[in-house]
């Protein structure tokens, strides 16, 4: 395993910024080759493709070869400070060996992030990742020098996630910009990132971010030996990694939590979980995920714990609303009609009078309706987007309802459902009560609200079967850890909150010294403590 | 194989679960009419006391489950021919426990869905979680029981609150002494539920903090029976011991009487749906011992067998007896003697003699016996 | 094991898809909100049901039409007939909604409504519905006769009784199950609650009857069916039902009359109450005593009496005490000189607390219960006179 054993070196040297260090795969040594093959071999590894510039030039009295990608790096301060400093000879000095070439690069790009390289292959990348490389004349090492073009988009609020009372500023599709983020946000030399090239083909930077003295190394270990075993040509989002590293693949539940608020990361990374960055987009995972992180959002914290905790409870019973009540509604309107008060059975009775479907085509019916809409909702153009709710809100729910298709009970249950699935946090998690949604349907059209709760000791089950990164997924319910049910169904006042949680095992378990709840100064006539 | 392992926390909800799941379905200690609650309470320190025989048997040689205890007191022939009689055991007492519920459902919530369709899919159910492992059914019961214990908690206010508990219904406390007490209490109410502890003989040794694994049983069954001769104490005083004679599933009857303002009402669909919850866990841990049985005997992973073994006691379930009556009969009258007693007292006292006595023979001889250690 | 999806798959789907045995849609339901059971002319019962059509109970979707059919057919098991008058209706009839049980006197009288067996036995009945007695006439006029508000007189009596019982007493409240308890019970006998229709049962039966302010029929509760064992013996007034409820310590509040002076009266509303009783067997006669504890206020005082001080609360109080006792003393007399049964339950409160002493009389407790000593002893407490204390009319008169 050639790339962890660089990987494993590379988390000695410094962490930030980083740059092009070894290359994973050993090529052809730079020394066998004059400039004339290596001009030619380099041109006849990237094609004809348009963006190649290979120049001559002399430098320090020596022929050298400038190569670098004109579509990757910044032309104006490659003419502003490199041709400036680089061109010219300066008295005296000869660059004929590696000492030489050392002492010319401290004294003309120290502190520029410059670096030697020697295969034939990092020169490749380098150049890839927006590098500029010098080859001289009868040198081993090639100089590398950074010179990629920063153009990103800007920062802005995070088109999910979003919060009223908060941060809002977001991650962005550079790597290098999102770490900075974070870095902002914990003014700590514990951060560590390291950095993996991840991609056959796309070559994409994938970096782990962890705090040192707080992550369990074991379970940094983890993720340095899943990111490693990964064998993909391409990745493009983050969720492609977070498939590639899960702990199972069969299972409708996101393993990982992804998150676009760097405050978000920031605070689990100071519990001691692990933050995965890709660059080109703005999600970032965190692992390992319990299921009770979906639950739980940065604005919990940033508002009164009493409403914090409710609106977490309500966010729960969300869940729960939109995972089953589609199937209660079956199960209870074709099984166990003696479930319902009196009156408001006759009144579903007398609604449903002539609507001509069984209730369970006519929920699956009007669920994929809804599932077709939102669908073509995200999927249009945003001008028309207005269109869509128009059409799905008038035609499919008055007009089915006014012409006896369905019923008009029918058009709330799916509208709640609905509803109660977009209070989810975290889209991966709300999707799963989604596909769940429709097994719970089938079943408890065919054995009630019995095959309802079948279904679920099946749900239970596998989530308890679940682990994220080895961690049970539904920790800290099952295995139970009182401590954490502080920040699971409730938010408890932050100066209590004084543990991480205990089933990360981190290694610093206290978060800050016992305080106790603030309390107003002494009034006049009480006694001092 | 990563071995498996359980919190005390989930040894206690496995407990309290188990031991609830179908006594609370089916009532027990009838026998004592309206005195069955003073049944109940004298039935938990014999439950303590079962525990202790068990933990004390199970701890003699640490980490060792029943059947391995077999084979180092008897050599492994005739531990295999006991552990095989073990096996049918539990998993005979695991279609009874299907049986239970299938027998609720079938007369309460679906009358016309075949009592076939009902066990095997909770066999499925139970063949899933074992399937997924000891570790998995820990925490899936770690999960359900808040949900017994609100779900209790929620009926005895709802019982009280729509008055439908008269407190007198208890009275006259002994008004024919000691004597229906006594006969609700031998055997049946010491056999069931606590006897069929012995099925904990297989999850004891896993528990990772043994040392306070007595604590923690000792506990279960504790609140386990608190909860027992609460439920049972509450069917009394809502339906009158006649009524509780006469219901096949008093917690059901007790539940269909609670009506409130003409809207919560007809809570007893959503009571059995919380009984289920019981039973699964009583039913997967039966089976659990079982396939335990099925990896000594056959030193394959027992996970192998949990699907198979669940269809046959699905089966099984359904074969058990003609109809309801024949099912209770046997209940009754046959498995407290001809089974539960040699297989939680008998074969175990026998062990545990087999047991001391090879550890006192292999003290004797320290010399020979300590270089294999 | 690999395959276990697979496999559990499989097995789902073989099951699933196999059929779903109890469904039943809203489409194909009715749902039966009272039944009555009347004796039958060649077999022994006649079963009326009212099944609701819904549309015309909402009221968007009502269009004027009959609020329900009833439809009655006869045989010798109520078991068998509930499914029988599927002869007359055409949807799935669900019971489990039922509101109300009328049994007709004459069926009562003769006392072979063993056919509560049933209904506890039926996993779809549930506890919840009103017993009733329709005396005077068969169990099916009554379920015939039309109202305005809810339309169905099942409804209708299931509310009406409950308001009434919660307002003032009167209707026992009694379920299913409190019949069956005081059947098995030792020392106790059923009653049940009696209604009688107002006006012509023929005219009831037309949906006009629901659009006239005042309606050609109307079911009102008409007094308290006692029983022995199974048989009805007689009825007793609703001042006399809400006595009983007064013992049983089932009143939620009441109203009572008090008379101050000659022809002069006041209005007592009794809001609290609570009920004990105590009973012994004393040289083989039973001896009960019943405390009433009682909170009210006055709500028309047409006494001369201001109420200002202290002394004029107790006295009118201790008036009124005097009252409660005689006339619960009254209700009591009658039952056990007319009735000599046992509905009180006064056995049952003699075998919890003398239990010994009890199983020596119990087979013949009726008689124990004829020539028992009762005595009442009430305490009410008058708290406040509503939002006045002087009355106006002293100084009219």
């Amino acid at each position: 395993m050639s790339i962890l054993k660089s990987l494993l070196k590379m988390r000695k040297k410094k962490e930030y910024p980083v740059q092009v260090e070894e290359a994973a795969v050993a090529g052809p040594d730079l020394k066998n080759l004059n400039l004339e093959q290596l001009k030619e071999k380099i041109i006849a590894e990237f094609g004809s493709t348009i963006d190649l510039s290979i120049d001559e030039l002399k430098t320090e009295g020596k022929d050298a070869l400038l190569v670098y990608l004109t579509t990757m790096i910044d032309t104006k301060s490659l003419k502003e400070t490199i041709l400036q400093s680089i061109s010219g000879q300066k008295e005296g000095f000869h660059l004929s060996t590696e000492d030489d070439l050392k002492s010319l690069c401290k004294e003309k790009f120290g502190g520029a992030g410059y670096q030697l390289v020697e295969t034939f292959d990092e020169i490749i990348i380098s150049l890839l990742y927006g590098n500029i490389i010098i080859l001289f004349k009868d040198m081993e090492k090639a100089l590398s020098l950074s010179m990629a073009i920063g153009e990103d988009r800007s920062i802005t609020e995070p088109s999910t996630q979003t919060v009223i009372r908060g941060p809002k500023d977001g991650f962005v599709e550079s790597i290098t910009t999102n770490v900075s983020l974070l870095r902002r946000r914990i003014k700590n030399r514990n951060l560590r990132f390291e950095r993996f090239i991840i991609g056959s083909e796309t070559n994409t930077t994938v970096y782990i971010g962890y705090m040192d003295g707080i992550a369990n190394e074991k379970i940094v270990e983890e993720v340095r030996k899943r990111l490693g075993k990964i064998k993909v040509n391409a990745i493009f989002e983050s969720g492609n990694i977070e498939e590639l590293i899960a702990d199972k693949a069969a299972t409708p539940f996101p393993l990982a939590l992804n998150s676009e608020r760097p405050d978000a990361v920031a605070s689990n990374l100071l519990e001691g979980k692990i933050a995965i960055l890709i660059d080109g987009t703005p999600f970032v995972l965190v692992v390992p995920a319990v299921l009770v992180d979906f639950f739980s959002i940065a604005e919990d914290y940033y508002q009164n714990f009493m409403m914090g905790s409710f609106l977490r409870i309500i966010r729960y019973v969300s869940f729960m609303i939109a995972l089953i009540t589609p199937s209660l509604y079956v199960g209870i309107l074709t099984f166990h009609h003696e479930l319902l008060p009196t009156p408001l059975l006759l009144g579903i009775i007398a609604q449903r009078e002539g609507v001509p479907f069984p209730a369970v085509i006519e929920v699956i019916l009007m669920e994929v309706t809804f599932e077709i809409l939102r669908e073509a909702g995200v999927r249009m153009p945003r001008a028309v987007g207005q269109t869509v709710s128009i059409v799905g809100a008038l035609v499919i729910g008055q007009a089915a309802a006014e012409a006896g298709i369905i019923s008009n009970i029918m058009v709330i249950i799916v509208a709640i459902t609905a509803i109660a699935n977009f209070v989810s946090p975290t889209y991966s998690f709300a999707a799963a009560a989604r596909l769940l949604r429709f097994l719970l349907i089938i079943v408890s059209s065919i054995l009630g609200l019995y095959g309802v709760l079948i279904v679920l000791v099946f749900i239970v089950a596998h989530l308890s079967s679940l682990r994220s990164f080895g961690i049970p997924y539904l920790s800290p319910v099952a295995p139970f850890i009182i401590e954490q049910q502080k920040d699971v169904f409730f938010r408890f006042p932050i100066w209590s909150m004084r543990k991480r949680p205990a089933y990360l095992k981190t290694q610093n378990p206290e978060k800050f010294p016992k305080t106790g709840s603030p309390s107003p100064p002494p009034m006049k006539g009480d006694q001092p403590n | 194989m990563l071995k498996e392992n359980i919190s005390l926390s989930q040894l206690l909800t496995l407990l309290i679960n188990f031991l609830l799941g179908s006594a609370i379905v089916v009532g027990v200690g009838g026998d004592a009419k309206k005195d069955a609650w003073i049944a109940i309470a004298v039935s938990i320190m014999f439950g303590f006391g079962i525990m202790l025989f068990y933990y004390f048997l199970i701890s003699r040689v640490p980490g060792k489950n029943l059947y391995e205890l077999m084979e180092m007191g008897f050599k492994r022939p005739i531990a295999i021919i006991f552990s095989s009689i073990y096996v049918v055991y539990f998993l005979y007492l695991a279609s009874r426990v299907v049986r239970d519920f299938g027998e609720l459902i079938a007369s309460a919530i679906l009358p016309s869905t075949p009592i076939e369709v009902i066990s095997l899919t909770i066999c499925l159910a139970m063949a899933y979680i074992l399937y997924l492992g000891l570790e998995v059914l820990g925490r899936t019961s770690e999960i359900f029981t808040p949900y017994l214990f609100g779900f209790l908690f929620l009926l005895t206010i709802l019982l009280f609150a729509s008055g439908n508990a008269d407190l007198n219904e208890i009275k006259p406390v002994l008004g024919d002494g000691l004597k229906p007490v006594l006969k609700a209490l031998f055997p049946t109410l010491i056999v069931f539920p606590f006897g069929e502890l012995i099925a904990f003989s297989l999850i004891l040794p896993v528990v990772t903090n043994f040392k306070y694994c007595l604590r923690v049983s000792l506990l279960g069954v504790a609140i386990a029976g608190a909860l027992l001769l609460f439920a049972m104490f509450l069917m009394i005083v809502t339906l009158g011991a006649d009524a509780l004679l006469r219901s096949n599933f008093p917690m059901l009857s007790s539940a269909r009487e609670v009506s409130i303002g003409n809207f919560i009402e007809r809570i007893d669909a959503l009571v059995v749906f919380i009984m289920m919850l019981g039973i699964l866990v009583k039913g997967s841990v039966f089976m659990f011992a079982g396939l335990k049985g099925l990896e000594y005997t056959f030193r394959l992973p027992y996970r192998y067998f949990s699907l198979p073994v669940a269809m046959l006691v699905s089966a099984y379930s359904v074969l058990i007896s003609v109809n309801f009556g024949d099912h209770w009969q046997e209940g009754l009258e046959m498995v407290p003697y001809f089974l539960h007693l040699p297989m939680q007292f008998g074969l175990p006292s026998l062990l545990l003699i087999a047991v001391l006595w090879r550890k006192r023979k292999k003290k004797a001889k320290p010399g020979t016996k300590g270089m294999k250690f | 094991m690999k395959n276990f999806g697979v496999i559990a798959a499989i097995l789902l789907a073989a099951i699933l898809l196999s059929g779903c045995w109890d469904q039943r849609e809203l489409g194909e339901i009715t749902v039966v909100t009272g039944i009555a059971v009347d004796k039958g002319e060649n077999d022994s019962y006649i079963l009326t049901v009212e099944a609701i059509n819904a549309t015309e109970l909402n009221n968007r979707t009502a269009s004027g039409f009959a609020p329900s059919i009833i439809y009655s057919a006869e045989g010798n098991s109520i078991a068998e007939l509930i499914y029988r008058v599927n002869e007359g209706i055409s949807r799935h009839l669900i019971y489990s909604h039922m509101r109300t049980l009328i049994i007709g006197e004459e069926l009562a009288k003769e006392g072979i409504i063993d056919f509560i067996d049933f209904l506890e036995r039926n996993r779809e009945i549930r506890d919840d519905f009103n017993i009733l007695i329709a005396r005077d006439s068969k169990g099916s006029d009554v379920l015939k006769v039309t109202y305005q508000f809810q339309k169905s007189t099942s409804l209708k009596l299931h509310t009406q009784l409950d308001t009434m019982m919660k307002d003032w007493g009167g209707d026992p409240g009694v379920r299913m199950n409190d019949v069956i308890t005081a059947w098995t019970a030792r020392g106790r006998q059923p009653v049940m609650a009696a209604v009688r229709i107002k006006g012509d049962p023929e005219a009831g039966a037309n949906t006009e009857n629901m659009m006239k302010v005042t309606p050609d029929a109307l079911v009102v509760l008409d007094s308290l069916a006692i029983f022995n064992g199974d048989k009805l013996v007689g009825f007793l007034t609703l001042e006399d039902s809400r006595n009983y409820l007064w013992i049983q310590d089932k009143i939620n509040k009441t109203s009572i009359t008090v008379k101050c002076s000659e022809s002069r009266y006041m209005g007592i509303r009794v809001y609290d109450t609570k009920t004990k009783i105590k009973g012994k067997l004393e040289n083989g006669k039973a001896d009960i005593h019943i405390k009433i504890r009682a909170e009210a206020y006055i709500e028309g005082a047409y006494c001369k009496d201001q109420f200002v001080k202290v002394k004029t609360y107790e006295e009118n109080g201790k008036i009124a005490e005097k009252q409660v006792n005689e006339k619960v003393a009254e209700t009591i007399k009658k039952v056990q000189q007319e009735y000599g049964t046992d509905i009180f339950g006064f056995g049952e409160v003699v075998l919890r607390q003398d239990y010994q002493n009890f199983n020596k009389v119990e087979k013949n407790w009726d008689e124990k219960f004829a020539e028992a000593d009762i005595h009442v002893d009430t305490s009410l407490n008058i708290r406040r006179t509503g939002i006045r204390t002087k009355s106006f009319l002293k100084e009219v008169k």
